[in-house]
């Protein structure tokens, strides 16, 4: 069945109400259209779908209130991703923001704070909003090191105004 | 789908299936009774639902089976069904695969995203 935007005037359906429409030979059905959208979809299109998915996750990723330290994404995670989604090599890439491939690797691994002007390069290549680069290291930092949080309980306004 | 500001009330809500371990299924959508004409207090409540599922199928699925959204559109009345699946057709931008399925592929979703998830 080709696909359309037109409900035909004789159109009917023969089913039961509150039925499971899905049924095994619905789903063989819809795997030929499955198959047929894969196959017309331009190349163009299936990147863009990509970067847009990997997007998402990063949006769902930086929403989640409770992150345990196994399942920390970094920043290289996800650029892992994007790379890969794009085929592009990680020193192409680097080449790409005008560093080098060991520099960049320096601020990935922590060893350089990861910087305002990287985070506006990532944004404008992957086509996401800078914040997002940034805003992975700090969450990530805090899940990493929320077991100091303790350490910081006399800093308290609390404490100043008693002693005034 | 709640509101913020009221979490306790339910304005819209949705079943949301990975069938065939591939493709996200809408097969279930409603609209709370308070958002429905002729007094609705929220508009689009179907649209975000819709295009927050479509979403999910960027994030869920994997592969080229990213971007595609299926509806199962089964109303007990033969016009109601007409009705609604031209709702979906011309509101929501799905195309009719078969007698009951819709779907919402590619730059169709992506559409409903920019418009219902992020025109805050």
């Amino acid at each position: 069945m080709k696909p359309t935007n037109n409900i035909p005037e004789n159109y009917s359906v023969d089913f039961a109400a509150n039925e499971d429409i899905w049924t095994d030979e619905k789903a063989d059905q819809l795997n030929a259209v499955v198959k047929d959208i894969i196959r017309k979809r331009t190349p163009e299109r299936k990147i863009k779908n990509e970067i847009l998915s990997i997007g998402y996750k990063i949006e769902e990723y930086l929403k989640k209130e409770i992150v345990a330290e196994n399942e920390i994404k970094t920043q290289e995670t996800f650029l892992n991703e994007y790379l890969h989604a794009l085929n592009i090599p990680f020193r192409q890439f680097s080449e790409a923001i005008d560093t080098s491939d060991s520099n960049l690797k320096k601020y990935l691994k922590g060893q350089r704070g990861f910087s305002f002007e990287l985070a506006m390069k990532f944004g404008h290549f992957f086509h996401t909003s800078p914040e997002i680069w940034l805003a992975l290291g700090i969450k990530n930092m805090f899940i990493m090191r929320k077991n100091e949080a303790n350490g910081y309980d006399k800093y308290d306004y609390r404490k100043v105004l008693k002693s005034v | 789908l709640t509101a913020t500001d009221t979490p306790e009330i339910i304005e819209g809500c949705m079943i949301l299936q990975i069938k065939a371990n591939t493709v996200l299924y809408l097969s279930y959508l409603e609209v709370a009774r308070q958002n429905q004409k002729p007094d609705k207090k929220y508009d689009w409540i179907a649209g975000c639902l819709i295009a927050f599922a479509y979403k999910q199928s960027l994030v869920k699925a994997d592969g080229d089976y990213k971007g595609m959204l299926f509806i199962g559109v089964s109303e007990a009345d033969e016009a109601d069904q007409r009705k609604l699946m031209n709702l979906y057709s011309e509101k929501y931008n799905a195309k009719m695969y078969s007698d009951t399925i819709m779907a919402i592929v590619d730059e169709d979703g992506e559409e409903l995203i920019k418009r219902y998830l992020e025109n805050e």
